[in-house]
């Protein structure tokens, strides 16, 4: 197997776009939630009521022209934009030009569950008379079919970008971000490529995709927005629905120190498992989500004691968060009691497939800084999920692997173990 | 290197069920596209298509779970059952082997190829939330309406816990969905893979996404069976089909030593992307034929040895043209002497099942040494000057390999070499 290594990152968040901003609002713990009647990106939710949801996380100070999306996608719609963005910014932190790479050894791989579902939902609004009259093709949007498409997406950053290698959407549901890029890392250290782009982005702030997460009680009811997101403490109900891109560039070791590009940090191995149990809920004890743990170590050759630290799921559901502390004991043994683990989602919320791409890219600024972000809300923890969670304040951490999960509708599970590139190793 | 072979299929196409009625069907030149009924169709301009009518999910599967998930996952969970039988992996009761079993199904994983997802539930839905509110929408529209669906209830219905990926590639995803199963197992992931593709897109706003493509056929206004012409001078693009393939991979030395029958073997695979427009395929076919030469490399076998190559054939004239010229770089000197067919002119093209469908067609054409026929090619387009297979089956007894090709939106491209088993 050959060396993967993370060599750029790009990213659009509630909290920040751009990976400096980003990052040191995480470390400041600053929640990106907005109340439901301050969201900017779809009128939808002027016309419509939801009983109980509240927040919600939205990348409100999002805008294609300073954000790097080509002129070409300036009207494209928002996921589009959003994968453009983290795209560019990560080309553009890997030093990576035109020069130093062969486009036929170069692919593309993106997650996203839902794609293009708010232009998918505002056509069907308006040509139904608000699901009142049938469908008709009034004027109905030429972007219809790419919106639906998902493909439409890596294909338009292959066609930017001149990449010739494989180009696919991985749907995957929520684990679609961290799938995406293990997809990609194997692909490079199989040797079917050298370089590719991988990550998600999800735009599925849209009142069907609300109605189908709140019809099974999956969204936080929190009335205060700011403080709904609370992943691991008592009394919490739900996750908050979160919009944005991560992407990372996964390159070959020998390709990366070849260019002189910058190395975050290196990949060694992952897992993905599905648990067979239920389409929306997860196994019990976690069990399956324990196992993705105990293959990533495996397939890395690594044991409980080397992972320093776990960057979790952490949704703020009352399953995952007891489940996914379960699984963390169970394959991670007592050493689980002695490192700290915290959840982006306290202050990203959910974005489906993105959250997991946008973690990695937070774990890698956290790998660099040897600081932990905090798990915010974390006032009053749920005494059945006892471990570290880094708790409110930022901390200082020196370490050297991270273990990163995901769990998603499906029965999916995923873990993926990062670690700091020696450069010692070079000389 | 490691050999995957293929133990068991099953197919729905609109044909009905099973993978020896497609078989008939198509070598009798019998078209499937049809009036596309049983939904508001006022809104199309194009209103045929490869439907599958006079089917009942409950034949298979129980009426609540029929009730739960959409048509897209119904197809896929009936395919995967009959290749799971075909391959002896299914009890009396149509459980898995492995299930109940301690740690049963870790080993077993599942792709699957998808374009759209289960529009027909979340259409319906969509309906419920803005006509009646949000708590009218179903509890179960999030597990019916995302493509990764068929991947979950197929996982649920039959145990399989290992690697499950579900791919977005438009007429190529179930080639990379075949793909990375093949890869699976080469790499060591998974025992046993259940792979292919599923589509259901006959619903009012799916077929308006199809519409405004720009790839459907304009003379498909005109409720012209003969509407999909691949290579044909009067083709204008495609016609859409529903249905799913489902095929059990395993390394040919676990089933040789589980006595399992092998249909064919995957002797060779590769993808590429044209990077060129997001939209329409380069016209020079250079990264299509790449993904072609390395399929065949893979497989060690020379342009002589390819018997027949199933195209990927969407009859949009561009991609007619420059598929036609992809095929001349791959095969050389021998491409004029290569059979081609797309035998989805008959039934429509499945869009993230198609190439399912193609290798379903590909096992069944080495088994009985007969290609299938290209309906409606009347006469080739200018500048498509291989040996197309047209309007009649050819026999072919000595054939030993086909090549079987999808190519997607924008260039996606996939080539598969089969072996005759």
């Amino acid at each position: 197997m050959r060396r993967v290594v993370i060599s750029g990152v790009g990213v659009v968040s509630p909290v920040g776009i751009g990976k400096e901003e980003f990052w040191q609002n995480l470390l400041k713990g600053i929640s990106g939630e907005v109340a439901v009647e301050n969201i900017t990106s779809s009128y939808l939710f002027k016309k419509i009521h939801f009983e109980g949801v509240r927040a919600f996380c939205e990348a409100s100070d999002f805008d294609p022209v300073q954000h790097y999306v080509p002129v070409a996608y300036h009207n494209a719609d928002r996921i589009t934009q959003f994968a453009f963005s983290a795209t560019e910014q990560a080309m553009r932190d890997a030093l990576l030009d035109s020069s130093s790479w062969d486009p036929e050894r170069a692919g593309i791989s993106l997650g996203t569950a839902i794609g293009g579902i708010k232009l998918l939902e505002e056509e069907f609004v308006r040509v139904t008379n608000q699901g009142q009259e049938p469908l008709r093709d009034d004027n109905i949007s030429a972007a219809l079919y790419s919106a639906a498409m998902h493909n439409s997406i890596p294909l338009a950053l292959s066609a930017h970008y001149g990449f010739q290698g494989e180009c696919t959407i991985l749907s995957t549901g929520c684990i679609g971000g961290l799938d995406a890029i293990s997809y990609a890392y194997e692909s490079i250290a199989c040797g079917e490529h050298d370089l590719m782009l991988a990550g998600a982005a999800e735009a599925p702030i849209a009142p069907i995709t609300v109605a189908a997460f709140d019809i099974i009680n999956c969204l936080s009811h929190f009335p205060e927005p700011g403080g709904a997101s609370r992943p691991f403490s008592l009394g919490r109900d739900g996750f908050v629905l979160s919009e944005g891109s991560g992407m990372v560039v996964l390159e070959e070791l020998e390709h990366a120190l070849a260019r002189n590009a910058p190395i975050y940090a290196e990949v060694p191995g992952y897992d993905v498992t599905e648990h067979a149990m239920h389409l929306t809920d997860m196994s019990p004890e976690g069990r399956d989500l324990a196992r993705a743990i105990t293959g990533a170590m495996a397939y890395s050759c690594t044991k409980p004691a080397d992972i320093h630290f776990v960057n979790a799921h952490g949704t703020s559901t009352p399953q995952n968060d007891y489940f996914e502390t379960l699984a963390l004991k169970s394959s991670l043994g007592e050493h689980a009691f002695m490192i700290p683990i915290n959840s982006s989602k306290s202050i990203l919320g959910h974005s489906l497939a993105a959250s997991s791409a946008i973690e990695i890219v937070g774990c890698v600024m956290s790998l660099q800084a040897q600081r932990l972000h905090p798990t915010i809300n974390l006032l009053n923890p749920d005494p059945e999920c006892d471990l570290d969670y880094v708790p409110q304040t930022n901390r200082p951490f020196a370490f050297q692997r991270l273990l990163t999960t995901a769990s998603g509708f499906s029965g999916l599970h995923a873990a993926m173990i990062i670690e700091s590139y020696g450069r010692e190793a070079q000389a | 290197m490691t050999r995957i072979v293929i133990t068991g299929m099953g197919i729905i196409s609109p044909y009905g069920v099973g993978a020896e009625l497609l078989w008939e069907n198509v070598l009798a030149g019998q078209t499937a596209l049809k009036d596309l009924t049983g939904f508001e169709t006022g809104h199309l301009n194009r209103r045929i298509g490869g439907q599958l009518t006079n089917f009942q999910a409950r034949d298979y599967i129980s009426p609540r779970l029929a009730r739960k998930i959409d048509r897209f996952s119904t197809f896929g969970v009936i395919a995967s059952l009959l290749a799971l039988r075909q391959a002896g992996l299914l009890r009396e009761n149509n459980t898995a082997i492995w299930q109940g079993e301690e740690n049963g199904g870790h080993r077993v994983g599942i792709t699957v190829g998808n374009n759209l997802g289960g529009w027909e539930f979340a259409e319906r839905e969509l309906r419920n939330l803005w006509a009646l509110g949000p708590r009218d929408v179903s509890p179960y529209i999030a597990a019916a309406w995302f493509p990764a669906a068929a991947q979950g209830n197929i996982s649920l219905s039959f145990g399989i816990k290992g690697v499950g990926r579900t791919f977005i590639s438009e007429r190529a995803s179930s080639a990379l969905a075949l793909l990375h199963a093949a890869d699976a197992l080469t790499r060591g992931r998974a025992d046993i893979m259940l792979a292919g593709g599923t589509e259901a897109p006959l619903s009012p706003y799916a077929c308006l996404f199809y519409e405004k493509s720009g790839q459907l056929s304009r003379q498909a206004a005109s409720g012209s069976p003969a509407s999909y012409r691949p290579f044909d001078k009067d083709a204008d693009g495609l016609v859409v089909g529903e249905g799913a393939a489902f095929f059990v991979l395993e390394r040919a030395e676990d089933a040789q030593a589980r006595g399992a029958s092998i249909l064919a073997e995957l002797a060779g695979w590769a993808s590429t992307n044209d990077g060129f427009d997001p939209v329409r395929a380069a016209p020079d076919g250079r990264r299509y034929a790449a993904a072609m030469t390395r399929a065949m490399e893979r497989a060690s076998i020379t342009p002589a040895e390819v018997g027949c190559i199933f195209a990927a054939g969407s009859a949009l004239p561009d991609e007619d043209f420059s598929e036609t010229r992809a095929l001349h770089l791959a095969l050389g000197e021998t491409a004029p002497h290569v059979p081609v067919t797309a035998p989805k002119a008959a039934f429509g093209n499945l869009f993230g099942a198609a190439h399912s469908l193609d290798l379903a067609l590909a096992i069944l054409a080495l088994r009985d040494g007969l290609i299938p026929p290209t309906l409606n090619l009347d006469e080739s387009a200018p500048g498509c000057d291989l040996d197309y297979v047209s309007q009649t089956v050819r026999p072919a007894k000595k054939m030993s390999h086909c090549l079987v090709n999808a190519r997607g939106l924008g260039g996606s491209n996939a080539s598969v070499v089969v072996r005759k088993a």
